[in-house]
């Protein structure tokens, strides 16, 4: 077994990125694919971009509580082979990471199969070249895959989350190699997630949420609103998410398709959110007895021992996160979270 | 803790600082067990519980820092030699 250690000065490797990248691999570095070497020319050209001191801490990550500096950051950047220009992204979501709110101290240590999913909002998502539309959740667009890869292994190399040692995730999920997409606005009917969180449409921001992997609700035949959330509400109340036990802040990201006929039917977006937090349960018979323990958080207007109780997925509506990605086609995915131990930050991007 | 999540639970208190920090290892796992089975467990437990609530600080953090804690079950090993080559 490897054992992991965070190194703390510059080495001096052999020119050879095989040889590399073994060492990397040797001392429990790396998330299993081959890295860039994050030489001094690059990293340094990271931290410039940053705009900040490359001793600026950005924050302290837990367990290990390592400090992540913007140089730190800037290597574990490099590293996961991002440009320079994505820079401000990744210090805004480690920024939004290290929040309270959050809880990254246990979502480092848990069983749960949870990662930071990055939604980054603004000018930025064109500016850089994200996906947000097709296929926005797969493979072939630089900074959704080198952005949220670089969160992994910061999260990794400066806070200690060593897989299988300090990270327990039973099983964990292909989001913590890289999970990091942008919202589709130009296809939103309603505003995009950010002006709903109180910042200017021309703000740039990230939000991260920790979350399990996405999955497809397919709805091609409903007629109406009701008949396509009637389908989201069903996908989003299964037995066995932590959502039905510890509530929180589910995700809904509904296709462009999907989003137009919703806003056609004149529904608004707190429509949506108030329709599934109405219609996204399961009966307290259900409920009781699985999962964990009810979490300190659970609602404690809810009688469990009542039958007919229905157990919604969230305290209220506006928990439940709505936002529009993805490209043709009439479906849209859900995405469990951690539940409302753990909830969801959004930070402007500089 | 049990002995699934020990391992973990002694390299985080490492790591702020606090190497000697006491664990009581339980048999892993707790979850799905009836009252019986739990307190079975516990019974197995108690003796060393008593003793870390007892004993001077000194000699557990010593006990305690040079403790080997075993790899979760679940862990595979990575294969760093052989045939594989680069």
């Amino acid at each position: 077994m490897i054992d992991s250690k965070i190194a703390d000065e510059e080495l001096e490797l052999a020119d050879s990125l095989d040889s590399i990248n073994d060492t990397f691999y040797r001392n429990g570095w790396t998330d299993g694919l081959p890295i860039v070497p994050p030489v001094r020319e690059r990293v340094d050209g990271m931290v410039s971009a940053s705009g900040l001191p490359a001793d600026h801490l950005g924050a302290e990550i837990p367990p290990k509580m390592g400090r992540a500096t913007v140089e730190k950051i800037a290597i574990n950047g490099v590293m996961a082979g991002c440009l320079p220009a994505y820079m401000p992204v990744l210090v805004a979501a480690i920024t939004a990471l290290a929040d309270d709110r959050y809880d990254l101290k246990g979502r480092q240590t848990t069983t749960h199969a949870g990662a930071p999913l990055l939604i980054v909002n603004g000018p930025i998502v064109k500016r850089i070249g994200m996906n947000y539309g097709a296929g926005c959740f797969g493979p072939g667009w630089r900074p959704n895959a080198t952005i949220g890869r670089a969160i992994r292994l910061i999260l990794m190399n400066i806070g200690g989350a060593i897989p299988g040692e300090i990270d327990s995730a039973t099983h964990g999920h292909p989001g913590k190699y890289t999970y990091c997409i942008a919202e589709n606005e130009d296809a939103n009917p309603w505003e995009p997630l950010h002006v709903e969180r109180g910042f200017p449409r021309a703000t740039s921001t990230v939000t991260v949420v920790n979350a399990e992997g996405p999955h497809s609700i397919n709805d091609s035949r409903s007629k109406t609103a009701l008949g396509i959330l009637v389908t989201c509400a069903s996908t989003m109340s299964t037995l066995g998410a932590n959502n039905l036990y510890y509530q929180g802040q589910p995700i809904l990201v509904l296709g462009p398709e999907h989003a137009a006929k919703l806003a056609r039917d004149g529904l608004s977006k707190y429509d949506v959110k108030a329709f599934l937090y109405e219609k996204a349960r399961q009966p307290a018979r259900l409920v009781r007895g699985r999962g964990m323990e009810v979490g300190k958080e659970f609602p404690r207007w809810l009688d469990l021992a009542d039958d007919q109780e229905m157990v919604p997925i969230a305290h209220r509506p506006d928990d439940i996160i709505v936002i529009v990605a993805g490209g043709g086609g009439a479906k849209s995915m859900c995405v469990p979270t951690a539940g409302r131990q753990s909830l969801s930050v959004t930070k402007p991007i500089q | 803790m049990t002995d699934e999540f020990v391992r973990m639970g002694h390299l985080i208190a490492e790591s702020l600082g606090l190497p000697g920090l006491p664990f009581v290892m339980l048999p892993h796992p707790l979850s799905g067990l009836s009252e019986a089975a739990v307190r079975a467990k516990a019974q197995q437990a108690a003796e060393t519980a008593l003793r870390v609530l007892t004993s001077p600080r000194e000699s557990l953090e010593h006990e305690f820092t040079n403790t080997l804690y075993p790899m979760p079950t679940g862990v595979c090993p990575k294969v760093l030699e052989g045939p594989l080559g680069l």
